[in-house]
């Protein structure tokens, strides 16, 4: 039965499957996408709040990625990573108007946890964490899941979305102000955001 | 007025600053407890951020599903392509003129090509000629030129077939060049079915 965690390879490794893949190894392919697809359905779920929009948004990525793969040159700051994160982006933003605008929040967001209280109460936390990403304006939510739930760097934030690294900064720090502010209960005292 | 750097400060805490800008604002959060309980906020904040997503699919059934969509990539045309292109047709090209050459200096050798042929086209085209040219034709150099262009149209359909070969020729060429061009897995790289049942 084939693992369903993501495949531990290195980046040498990375480039090894992805140069296969652009040839049309779809095993390799297949690496990838092991690699990446929690990745890409958090960027999606945490940028939309729908778990089966994410789902498709997935799908509809790793299609396009596969599509797209011969021309793509990881260079600079564009990483596979970086790649396919603005995809994913694109993708999600595309559907989200398509959607209803408010989509209902997941109520299963909790893990399987063996206390039920433990489990509401974790349930209810990531509802309120999650509730408060979507109230983020949209240029602040988008950089904060990027950096947050895609890893990427300020530059490659910066490359996604076409804006300058300095606006990268402010909106991440605007997204953290304002997050801040709304989850004000679960952090430690600290200074009026 | 707001003494903090906050997008620096925000920059710093992802580890982002280099050099001076960090060196600059690591020395304002030693002497600066609010720009401190913040990077304290903000780490409490990536904890509540990082709480765990359920997957509605695992990794493995969802490339399950997502195989059989995949379909074609799409191919690059890089400039070496293009130049390949222009090669394999500028070869049947020349191909073409010298295997046609060939035929016609075969025919005239064997007496292959009727004199009356070329007599009455000579005939016609120096009737031609005059009013392209807007000149008297000039005897025995127009009779040349004339008799070379009929050389040539005689040559018209051995020529057309072998630049249908060449042509064909071409595409088979093209066609190997891009069968090879397909990737073989490196053979350090374990197929994926192997790395699972390494992994379980």
């Amino acid at each position: 039965m084939p693992s369903s965690e993501p495949a531990s390879i290195d980046d040498t490794e990375e480039r090894e499957w992805l140069l296969a893949a652009q040839k049309g190894d779809q095993e390799a392919f297949a690496h990838i996408v092991m690699k990446y697809h929690r990745l890409i359905v958090h960027v999606a779920y945490r940028l939309s709040g729908d778990l089966s929009l994410a789902d498709d948004v997935a799908q509809d990525t790793f299609l396009k990625a596969w599509q797209k793969l011969p021309s793509f040159k990881p260079e600079g700051s564009t990483s596979l990573r970086a790649w396919l994160c603005r995809i994913a982006h694109n993708r999600t933003v595309d559907l989200m108007r398509r959607s209803r605008p408010d989509a209902e929040l997941d109520p299963t967001l909790a893990s399987a946890v063996d206390n039920p209280l433990q489990s509401v109460l974790r349930a209810e936390l990531a509802a309120e964490v999650q509730a408060a990403i979507r109230r983020l304006p949209e240029v602040s939510r988008t950089a904060l899941v990027l950096r947050e739930y895609g890893g990427l760097s300020y530059a490659e934030i910066a490359a996604a979305l076409d804006i300058p690294l300095g606006t990268v900064m402010s909106r991440l720090y605007n997204a953290r102000k304002r997050l801040a502010q709304d989850l004000r209960h679960h952090l430690p005292e600290g200074t009026a955001p | 007025m707001n003494d903090h750097p906050d997008a620096l400060l925000c920059a710093y805490f992802d580890g982002e600053l280099q050099g001076s800008e960090r060196q600059a604002v690591s020395e304002h959060l030693h002497r600066c407890a609010t720009c401190r309980r913040q990077m304290a906020r903000w780490r409490e904040m990536r904890r509540l951020l990082r709480s765990p997503l359920p997957l509605a699919q695992d990794s493995a059934a969802f490339w399950q599903e997502l195989a059989p969509r995949l379909g074609r990539q799409q191919p690059v045309i890089g400039l070496t392509w293009v130049w390949g292109l222009l090669m394999a047709l500028g070869s049947a090209l020349f191909q073409t003129i010298m295997i046609g050459v060939l035929l016609v200096g075969l025919a005239n050798l064997f007496g292959l090509v009727p004199a009356s042929w070329i007599t009455r086209l000579s005939d016609d085209l120096r009737l031609l000629l005059p009013s392209f040219l807007g000149t008297q034709p000039a005897g025995a150099a127009t009779q040349s030129i004339l008799l070379t262009g009929l050389t040539w149209l005689l040559a018209l359909l051995p020529v057309l077939l072998v630049l249908m070969l060449s042509l064909g020729m071409a595409l088979s060429f093209l066609g190997w060049m891009l069968a090879t061009g397909q990737s073989r897995r490196p053979s350090h790289l374990p197929s994926l079915a192997n790395s699972n049942t390494a992994k379980a």
